[in-house]
């Protein structure tokens, strides 16, 4: 039976959340999406986002609205790996993509 | 508290929190019974077994975070299932 999760993480005492949305059977993962949300100003902006749209795993950057600047295609591997792979690069990385969202 | 410059202190929860996403992911994807903790709205706060730092910071996540109708739920990552299904709570 294939299943939806849909959760938000809160993370820090700024606001910043995670979204997460896993489409899975049993433990096979079908879809997934991991987007980090920063609070500024009093409102969630979009910063980065991890998901399997257009069929494979890749990684959004995001402007002030939400939209993808530009994409990166992360590894070709079945989407269980990649899901872990994406959180372990926003645990890693968040403060950077962070910072960069609010240069732009 | 700068939400443009974030101080140390914020940096080091937001990572720990998040490794705890991964950990927990990891765990549901080994045991998927264990997504059954996580509620079908509303926001969740993880708790590490090992951390009182964290333990304390997240566990002030929740009347700061506590908005409206949302509802918080906590969720123990890296302990037993049974241990998990007792130890929900609702906010």
């Amino acid at each position: 039976m294939i299943v939806t999760n849909r959760f938000e993480i809160l993370v820090n005492d700024l606001g910043d959340i995670v979204r997460v949305i896993i489409v899975r059977e049993g433990k096979r993962v079908d879809a997934f999406t991991v987007q980090y949300e920063a609070m500024i100003d009093k409102e969630l902006r979009p910063t980065i986002r991890y998901d399997t749209a257009h069929g494979f795993a890749h990684r959004d950057m995001l402007n002030w609205e939400g939209e993808t600047i530009y994409w990166v295609q992360t590894r070709n591997v079945e989407y269980a790996t990649a899901l872990k792979e994406a959180i372990d690069d926003l645990t890693t990385n968040w403060e950077r993509y962070r910072t960069e969202l609010l240069r732009r | 508290m700068n939400e443009h410059n974030l101080d140390s202190e914020t940096i080091n929860h937001t990572t720990k929190n998040l490794a705890l996403l991964g950990r927990f992911v990891r765990e549901a994807l080994e045991e998927p019974t264990r997504f059954d903790a996580i509620p079908e709205s509303g926001a969740v706060v993880f708790m590490p077994p090992d951390d009182l730092d964290l333990v304390q910071h997240n566990i002030a996540l929740v009347p700061v975070q506590r908005g409206g109708d949302k509802t918080i739920t906590i969720v123990e990552v890296g302990v037993p299932l049974a241990e998990v299904a007792n130890s929900r709570i609702n906010q």
